[in-house]
């Protein structure tokens, strides 16, 4: 029997579809919707390559191959889009969501964590341009940040349960949780903010809001510390 | 119980700022607002506390006496007998040192609110002898993960199999007591030794009677004195000794404590005095002694002392207190002050995989000081790399270096059961 430090398999797939809906929420024309779905399908038969299964996965170096041929084709697609805009929109996201993978799957064990973080960071330049170029409306961009953190979140969790538990022991209840718990929070800030943003906010000059928000998050840095 | 602080959180703080400046520099209120649900996520941690953790664990065996060999299903029972509700609660069970798992996990992770139970089971490759499970190492989160507390549940549970080592050979000794151990002084025993003029005291049941008759003349009848024997029973557990052949086989300590729990089993069943010591995370010694309380007192301490714990040093486990590295004089100290507690007439047999040099001068100056000494070195070195040759040819000259001092040394072959191995080097050398 072989022992597996990788991140348990439910938690990481969980990740995927967050990072996908993520991109999803931020590309919303249906040739792009198309490229996101193939990129999840390429990230998920690199994400199981060479991991035991009770059920019968496609895996094997060939379809890793294939898998990895499919994300960047869809890459590449996003790329050669006729309208650059939403090349912007795309790209990043397949990007963070093909790193994510790489994290669960995990290409160097040591470097899982990185990985996962490297795609939140991906995802999060994905919307501050999004946010920069399209002065999109704050739905998009909230919702979006929101599922990119809860993909980081489920999958560090993935990540660790593997470390401590090893893929064989039974974690099921315990991912659910944290994912649904994780989620419903981000839902409820995204909901929150958006009712301040329509409730009066507007009004203010963005300066003036711009320094409280700067010195409340200053605030609660150096709280952390 | 240990609680830290994850800090995993910590990377959100970033994103938060990053969406403000974005927001401020681009004049984009959205992108400015995207820093609020940044912030909003960042103080989520901030939300939940350190679980409270109190655990009640049930282990059942499938067969408490199984053959060796035979695998044996283990069924762990958590029930969470706190009033908080436990959203992440990691629990690795304390499965023996020298017993691996066959199929199934002995890692679980629930789910548990207030008075629930979590339940796994897997099986377990029996091996000869007696093996005590350690306590479960219990890690719960909070639901966000920001915080963690480790801690262990306990519960006393033990596999026997059937023991493998039939006696273990003393080797002859200067002097003593009535015992086992057949000598060749005269005294009083079974085999004839020699008859000697009768001096005042002698027993009278010892009386030649029939010379007596015959010439008149008094003399005593000596027989071979049999003594037992006090054995020290001494296992090397410092950091050095805790290698083993590959990963995720048991390391030499583990085979070490085996030995000591199969040795102790045989050496009860004899009159001799058993005793245990050891040297390591510190020094533990119990003097050689008889009866069953003794007996159990070596039990219990083989299963909660310190020292005899098969988990290496180092490695994260609750409840043990910073033993990073072992002082260079530690183990000298620990030899010196194990000498002077020591009996005189007291045999130490010493268990030890002979990783490193210091262990040799350690026996050897033991050996000098008057103790006959006997050394058990189980094998755990392999012969992948040049490194592992390299280590195994430095066993080889400490082994070679010992018998040159005239210390019987086996080499065991942790494979082999240790009494076979026993029964053959007794055949070969030992002539008690």
């Amino acid at each position: 029997m072989s022992v597996s430090h990788r991140p348990t398999p439910l938690a990481g797939a969980l990740a995927l579809v967050l990072s996908a809906v993520s991109t999803a929420i931020l590309a919303p024309t249906l040739d792009q919707r198309v490229a996101i779905v193939i990129a999840l399908i390429g990230v998920g038969l690199v994400a199981t390559g060479g991991r035991d299964f009770d059920l019968p996965v496609p895996q094997g170096r060939l379809w890793t191959a294939l898998g990895a041929v499919l994300v960047l084709g869809a890459i590449l697609r996003g790329e050669t889009l006729a309208d650059p805009l939403q090349s912007i929109e795309l790209v990043p996201g397949l990007v963070g969501m093909a790193l994510v993978g790489l994290g669960v799957r995990p290409l160097r064990q040591r470097f899982a964590r990185r990985f996962v973080s490297a795609g939140l960071a991906a995802m999060v330049v994905g919307v501050a341009l999004v946010g920069i170029f399209e002065a999109a409306g704050p739905l998009r961009l909230l919702g979006a940040t929101a599922a990119a953190i809860a993909a980081w979140d489920v999958a560090e969790h993935g990540i660790s349960l593997g470390e401590q538990l090893r893929t064989d022991a039974e974690t099921r209840a315990v991912e659910l949780l944290h994912t649904g718990t994780t989620s419903a929070y981000g839902a409820v800030t995204v909901v929150v903010a958006l009712v301040i943003y329509e409730n009066g906010a507007t009004g203010l000059p963005l300066s003036a809001l711009a320094l409280l928000l700067a010195a409340a998050i200053t605030l609660m840095a150096l709280l952390y510390r | 119980m240990t609680v830290r602080t994850t800090g995993r959180w910590r990377g959100i703080v970033a994103v938060a700022l990053f969406f403000v400046a974005v927001g401020v520099l681009t004049d984009r209120p959205a992108a400015l607002l995207v820093g609020v649900v940044g912030a909003g996520l960042a103080v989520y941690p901030r939300l939940s506390r350190p679980p409270t953790v109190d655990l009640e664990l049930d282990r059942r065996l499938g067969d408490k006496r199984p053959a060796s060999g035979e695998p044996v299903t283990v069924t762990t029972r958590v029930t969470n007998t706190g009033d908080r509700t436990l959203a992440d609660c990691r629990v690795v069970d304390g499965v023996p040192a020298m017993l691996s798992v066959a199929s199934g996990s002995p890692r679980h992770a629930a789910v548990l609110g207030p008075g629930e139970t979590t339940e796994f089971s897997y099986d377990v490759e029996t091996e000869a002898g007696r093996h005590q499970f350690d306590p479960a190492t219990v890690i719960a989160r909070d639901i966000t993960g920001a915080h963690e507390v480790e801690t262990t549940v306990a519960a006393g549970t033990e596999i026997q199999c059937a023991d493998a080592v039939p006696e273990l050979p003393v080797r002859e000794q200067p002097d003593g007591h009535a015992g086992r151990l057949v000598t060749d002084d005269g005294g009083s025993g079974i085999e004839f030794h020699s008859v000697r003029e009768y001096r005042p005291g002698d027993p009278i049941g010892r009386i030649d009677s029939k010379r007596w008759a015959r010439t008149g003349e008094l003399t005593t009848v000596e027989f071979r004195e049999e003594r037992p024997t006090s054995v020290l029973l001494l296992v090397d557990a410092r950091a050095p000794a805790y290698r083993a052949a590959a990963d995720g086989r048991p390391n030499a300590v583990a085979h070490c404590l085996a030995g000591v729990e199969q040795l102790v089993s045989a050496l009860s069943d004899t009159r001799d005095a058993v005793g245990l010591a050891a040297f390591g995370r510190e020094l533990c010694f119990r003097p050689p002694g008889v009866g069953t309380d003794h007996e159990a007192a070596l039990w219990q301490l083989l299963a909660t002392h310190p020292a005899f714990d098969a988990t290496p040093p180092g490695r994260v486990r609750a409840g043990d207190g910073g033993w990073d590295d072992e002082r260079s004089d530690d183990l000298d100290r620990q030899a010196t002050l194990l000498r002077k507690q020591l009996g005189s007439d007291t045999q130490v047999v010493v268990l030890s995989p002979l990783a490193d040099e210091r262990i040799v001068e350690t026996v050897r100056t033991l050996s000098a000081a008057g103790h006959t000494t006997t050394v058990i070195s189980p094998d755990v070195t392999a012969e992948e790399s040049l490194g592992q040759r390299l280590a195994r040819q430095e066993r080889t000259m400490r082994l070679r270096a010992l018998r040159g001092a005239d210390i019987p040394v086996v080499d065991w072959d942790p494979e082999t059961p240790l009494g076979t191995v026993l029964l053959d080097e007794g055949r070969r050398r030992w002539s008690a």
